[in-house]
């Protein structure tokens, strides 16, 4: 499965664990739960870790940046900081063109009472209690009666809304010892200021966990009381809610956004022996990529557990090492949780847990196996999401309407409020939730025309922002002919589809005015197997030929794998992969229409274009991808390469361990100027870039190494052109419900937010790029990094919004700028199919669509 | 509220700072008795695996569970331990937990909160918990009358005036059906080699031999209509048999099947304050074996059918019900292939053949606008409409003017 996570360091495994972790745990209960369960943060800017030493190897220095933000900028931990990236330049970041249109978002204001601060305190006890039993310390303050439910602490810092009178307090242990509590105010805490906002997000993980009755899985709180069972895909829906507290420049607000858990309803094992029974071929491999990243929930300990992998020589029958001795993990479930295992032959699962030392701060990793039989998962797998009856089903529940949304987003605000005691808790911190939803203002773009042959204008479908019917008008701007020149490989028994499909690509090519004829040369061979259709390939590729189209009976992975990565390394020729299922009677001519355009476009062809008023000018998009199975990522750059965005140079770069940055842009960049040139005489005047695919701890790293590697390309120039950086966002908790009349409704694409849910220290916006059937539109969001130009933000705004649309795959808009796209398709191509570079021949087609 | 008191009232009597600091700070200055951190269960001479509280723990379940006890109260609850083992029996529909110390229940509570894995795993039996604090010396009506009430290493806390009255109320008034005691044994301390009137824990105020235990016990058998049985957790080292176990318990059985007259649950009086009560998710008996095996059928039609979908590219597959018998899910519901074929018939979306031998699965939306091309290039395109069908929404009216304040081209 591929997974497009953040990166993981992987250093110092302990011993493997069986699930339990610790093995003094008595029964099923959950740990802890004493006086104050908050993990208080991390205060005190101590034991930063060593983000770039300058004698590790460059790639290594990336890699700590990953895990660990870099000094002086971030706290480590902190994720509710925000650092100053606004660029310096950059004075008014909003823009005014487009129509007005009002808007609720999914926020609420927290007022803050008085702007009173907040007292941070250093404990000591006395006689000492070690700084490793937290839950002793935490208990111990718990007795002090004046700080009773108004208080933070995490074992070595306690915060609390009031300067307290006393700093020092005696208090009975449980032995009937005395202990003295010793208070040393450490500073104030300013509303202002990130440390305060960080407390007020433990205050609401306080308030979902005890008082809402809210279970948590990862990040986010899920009501399993209130499950949704769709018993014929043995799965449950957990309603729940996603939310955190950010300071934006309206000021604090709570974002809160609906989510759904999915949970299988039977156990991880029986769910390995669906896929077995109902397997094909490499079955262990197929269990691994189905379950390796899922989240499962054990039978015993109410936790949950990220699966690493799956470790077949293992089974529950063998023997772990615990401090108190050596035990199998039959034994284990028996004795501690008085768990019988019945499979004994079950492969074991491994989860890497990270945990952090609560006096040394520092962080360790632990190796835990769990028993597939006591595991109940969560979430999709790619076999459901595959299923259309699943995810219809799921669709039912889990893709709520503006109106919908609202509602369910309003009950959590009077389930807060109806609780007395999250009423007091709140109270007593001086917060309040406002009662109603935020309301801003947007606005609302012009659609955009598509420019066909000839300059010809076509006008997009004004609500969906898209533009099917063009392929009925003889349109492309630049065909190649494709003629009969093309190889169609297919095994004997579909020989009637490769007919079908040239008769077809004969029809509906001409209609959108491209020239493909229906007599191309068809080699059959004698079975499906990759090294067949290889060597079919091969023997018969001719000096004329432009495209090879391979008819495969399924999805097989590993022939695509080897059908792509000959034809993109070995013998670098643009080539088209076809399921024959699609080529069904019913789908045939809709299906083809998408191919021959796709084809057309792999062979150079330029189909539709937009118009951006603006000459000179270079987009670049930038994406990465992670395989889970390997330690590299792979890093997609490409560069359009003339004005109407319709030609583009490419070029992928490997990065050792799993990370998002990119460590060659230089020499990216330089090529991509160079070909740039070569096409159009002239280095461009404008570089405008939009980097996908960077999680939020990692932007000052974007920043400071990706950046600057671009900027020294552009500085090698005889005069450097304006530059313009942008990360883009899609996995975002902003949604905006458009107020018409007295309905809520997707606000339509082109709608543009950049106000009140923006923030001060950045220089960023929203565009919804898109209009959705069901549910909820998610909108884009867009961090300037850069913006060294004589641009408005109403340019890049719009920008932005032109980019969606040529994007060559789909006749409409899609979620990020074109570039982004293609990027994130080449580095997928490369890091999940071909693992090696393409051919540079190929550089300058789109191959990767 | 606790007073602040800057001075340790043990050392009060110090000259100085650094005397009052030295000698609170030393660990061999402080009491023996009162520095001990938990109950000495273990010593150089004796180790229990797994600990004993746990042994403990284990055998009065045991107990609880052959005799099928659905009413129980756990009195001394604590941190509510004993009530994660109790609350995992499927036949236990009542639990109280009841101590009498308010923070330290109102700091665990929670711990008796249905977890994830309840709501997956749902009982067959309803179970209430309820959270109770309050005095075993005095009486609540809702605990009067249970299958079982249990005091797990209690007694040895009650003041020795006390246990006389303790007695009164549990077998007098409270007249569950079973009482499960558990206490340390006191002839078994000669393996921790203590001092002279040392016991196991601070706050014990006597520990019993287990002569003394079976006096008690005797006493009220005497007294009350109940037998008892005596059991021991903990067996001592083969070479110490004479010690005898390392905690001692007795089973008590009410032996009148009518209570007696002394009885006051005729004033019901709730006197025991409720800090938490928490039903657990139970199954809809309701559903039908009908409807589980519907769901069956209909999960592994639709397995089967997107399995060859994605094999062959079938949009409808038929599967014949003979081989969904072969699946251990469907032949533990043991009905004829012809009801197989009716439930089938019965659902939106399989269909039977007319022979009444094959289901019929569709492996694809009907809708013949839907734009789902999966081919294998395409495969990692998001498509950005919902791939079955667009349901239109509603155009309100007259399409949007555009009042731009700057006009696009102008902009450029």
């Amino acid at each position: 499965m591929a997974s497009r996570g953040r990166a993981r360091g992987r250093a110092g495994r302990g011993a493997p664990a069986p699930g339990g972790g610790s093995n003094g745990g008595a029964a099923a209960g959950p740990v802890g739960g004493g006086a104050t369960a908050a993990p208080a943060p991390r205060g005190r800017g101590r034991g930063r870790g060593a983000a770039a030493v300058s004698d590790t190897p460059p790639t290594e220095q990336l890699a700590g940046m990953n895990i660990q933000a870099p000094a002086g900028v971030r706290e480590r931990g902190n994720r509710f900081a925000t650092p100053l990236f606004r660029p310096e330049n950059v004075k008014d970041t909003r823009g005014n063109t487009g129509q007005k249109i009002d808007l609720l978002t999914n926020y609420f204001e927290i007022n803050v009472r008085d702007n009173k601060p907040l007292y941070q305190y250093h404990v000591d006890f006395n006689p000492v209690v070690k700084a490793d039993s937290v839950k002793l310390r935490k208990a111990l303050v718990h007795r002090i009666e004046c700080l009773r439910n108004r208080h933070l602490f995490d074992g070595m810092i306690l915060y609390c809304p009031d300067r307290l009178n006393e700093t020092e307090f005696v208090v009975q242990k449980k032995e009937g010892d005395r202990v003295t509590i010793s208070m040393k105010l450490t500073q104030e805490v300013t509303t202002s200021s990130d440390q305060f906002i960080q407390l007020v997000n433990i205050i609401f993980n306080q308030i979902a966990d005890r008082h809402m009755g809210l279970d948590r899985i990862r990040r986010d709180y899920f009501n399993p009381g209130k499950a949704v069972v769709i018993s014929q895909h043995k799965v449950e829906l957990w309603p729940g809610y996603e939310f955190s507290i950010r300071k934006y420049s309206h000021g604090v607000l709570l974002g809160l956004d609906v989510k759904h858990k999915i949970v299988r309803t039977d156990t991880v094992l029986s769910a390995m022996n669906q896929m077995v029974s109902s397997g094909r071929g490499g079955q262990q491999e197929n269990i691994r990529r189905e379950l390796m990243g899922a989240i499962v929930i054990t039978k015993y300990n109410n936790k949950t557990y990220r699966i690493d992998d799956v470790i077949f020589n293992l089974s529950p029958k063998d023997v772990v090492q615990l401090r108190s001795g050596p035990i199998s993990y039959v034994d284990y479930y028996k004795n501690n949780y008085n768990l019988t295992i019945r499979d004994l032959n079950q492969p074991l699962l491994l989860s890497i847990v990270k945990t952090k030392d609560p006096g040394t701060g520092e962080r360790t990793e632990k190796q835990i196996h769990l028993v597939p039989e006591v595991c109940y998962m969560t979430g999709l797998t790619d076999a459901m999401r595959s299923n259309f009856r699943v995810m219809q089903d799921l669709a039912q529940y889990t893709k709520q309407d503006p109106e919908k949304k609202k509602r369910t987003l309003e009950e959590f605000r009077q389930t807060v409020e109806s609780s007395t005691e999250a009423r007091d808790l709140l109270q007593s911190w001086g917060l309040e939730v406002s009662p109603a939803i935020l309301e801003l203002d947007g606005r609302k773009l012009k659609p955009e025309q598509i420019l066909m042959k000839n300059g010809q204008p076509f006008p997009c479908d004004a609500r969906k922002e898209s533009f099917d019917n063009i392929t009925r008008k003889n349109f492309v701007i630049q065909s190649v002919d494709i003629n009969n020149d093309y190889l169609i490989i297919c095994t004997s028994r579909d020989v009637t589809h490769s007919n079908t499909f040239k008769d077809t690509c004969a029809k509906v090519g001409p209609a959108c005015g491209i020239n493909i004829q229906a007599n191309g040369k068809v080699v059959s061979i004698n079975s499906d197997r990759a090294n067949d259709f290889i060597e079919a390939i091969r023997s018969n590729i001719t000096s004329n030929t432009k495209i090879v189209i391979c008819l495969v009976p399924n999805d097989r992975k590993d022939r695509y794998d080897a059908i792509k990565k000959h034809c993109c390394i070995e013998q670098p020729i643009p080539s088209q992969v076809l399921v024959t299922k699609n080529l069904q009677p019913k789908k045939a001519m809709s299906v083809v229409t998408k191919v021959v355009l796709q084809m057309n476009a792999k062979l150079g062809g330029e189909l539709w274009s937009i118009n951006i008023p603006m000459q000179g000018v270079m987009f670049v998009g930038i994406d990465t991808y992670h395989d889970s199975g390997s330690n590299k990522s792979v890093g997609g750059f490409v560069a359009s390469m003339n004005n109407a965005c319709t030609r583009y140079f490419s070029k992928t770069t490997w990065q050792e361990s799993k990370q998002e940055l990119i460590s060659q842009l230089q020499t990216c960049t330089r090529e991509a100027l160079q070909q740039y040139r070569k096409l159009n005489n002239a280095f461009p005047q404008r570089v405008i870039i939009f980097r996908d695919g960077v999680g939020d701890g990692q932007l000052l790293a974007v920043k400071e190494i990706e950046l600057e590697s671009i900027k020294k390309a552009l500085h090698e120039l005889p005069q450097m052109p304006n530059l313009v950086f942008t990360v883009v966002t899609k996995r975002i908790q902003q949604r905006f419900f458009q107020k018409q009349g007295n309905r809520l409704n997707n606000p339509g694409p082109g709608s543009i937010v950049d106000t009140k849910v923006t923030s001060d220290a950045l220089f960023d916006f929203y565009l919804v790029p898109q209009s959705v059937g069901q549910g909820t539109v998610t909108p884009t969001h867009y961090n300037v990094l850069a913006f060294e130009t004589n641009l408005q933000p109403d340019h890049l705004q719009q920008i932005a919004f032109k980019l969606c649309h040529v994007y060559f795959n789909w006749t409409g808009t899609i979620r990020v700028p074109a570039v982004c796209q293609y990027a994130h398709k080449l580095a997928f191509l490369v890091g999940n199919h071909l693992n090696k570079d393409p051919s540079p021949q190929l550089a300058n087609y789109l191959y990767y669509l | 509220m606790i007073p602040v008191i800057r001075q340790d009232p043990r050392f009060a009597d110090a000259e100085d700072e650094d005397e009052y600091q030295s000698r609170r700070s030393n660990p061999l200055i402080r009491d023996n008795r009162t520095c001990r951190l938990k109950e000495v269960e273990s010593s150089d001479l004796v180790k229990f695996e797994p600990p004993l509280y746990i042994q403990r723990y284990a055998r009065v379940v045991e107990h609880c569970k052959t005799g099928q006890y659905r009413t129980i109260a756990d009195f001394g609850t604590a941190e509510l331990t004993f009530v994660q083992y109790l609350k995992n029996l499927d036949f236990v529909n009542q639990i109280f937990a009841v101590d009498i110390d308010r923070n330290l229940l109102n700091s665990q509570k929670h711990r008796c909160r249905p977890q994830m894995f309840d709501h997956l795993n749902k009982r067959s039996e309803p179970l209430n918990i309820s959270v109770l604090c309050g005095s075993v010396l005095e009486f609540d009506s809702r605990l009067h009358d249970l299958d079982c009430i249990c005091a797990i290493e209690l007694i040895e806390h009650l003041q020795k005036d006390d246990v006389e009255k303790f007695s009164a109320a549990l077998f007098g008034r409270y007249q569950p059906k079973n009482v499960i005691i558990t206490t340390p044994n006191k002839d078994f301390n000669v393996l921790f080699e203590f001092e002279p009137d040392q016991m196991r824990h601070w706050d014990h105020k006597f520990e019993w031999t287990r002569e003394e235990f079976r006096t008690f016990c005797e006493g009220v058998t005497t007294k009350y209509d109940y037998k008892f049985d005596l059991f021991g957790v903990g067996d001592p080292p083969s070479e110490h048999q004479t010690v005898g176990p390392c905690s001692q318990g007795a089973v008590f059985t009410r032996q009148a099947s009518k209570l007696g007259s002394s009885s006051l649950e005729k004033f019901p009086t709730e006197v025991y304050e409720t800090l938490y009560s928490v039903d657990y998710p139970v199954e809809d008996k309701s559903l039908t074996p009908d409807y589980h095996l519907t769901n069956e059928i209909i999960y592994q039609c639709n397995q089967i059918g997107i399995a060859e979908y994605q094999e062959q590219g079938d949009e409808i597959s038929v599967i014949s019900i003979a081989h969904l018998q072969t699946f251990p899910s469907i032949d533990q519901y043991r009905v004829s292939d012809a009801h197989i074929a009716e439930l089938a018939r019965a659902t939106e979306h399989l269909r039977v053949m007319e022979d009444g031998l094959s289901i019929l699965v569709q492996n694809v939306p009907d809708s013949p606008s839907a734009p789902y091309w999966g081919f294998s290039d395409e495969k990692n395109d998001s498509p950005p409409a919902p791939y079955w069908g667009f349901s239109d929404e509603e155009n309100d009216g007259a399409g949007p003017s555009y009042n731009y304040h700057v006009g696009a081209e102008e902009l450029w």
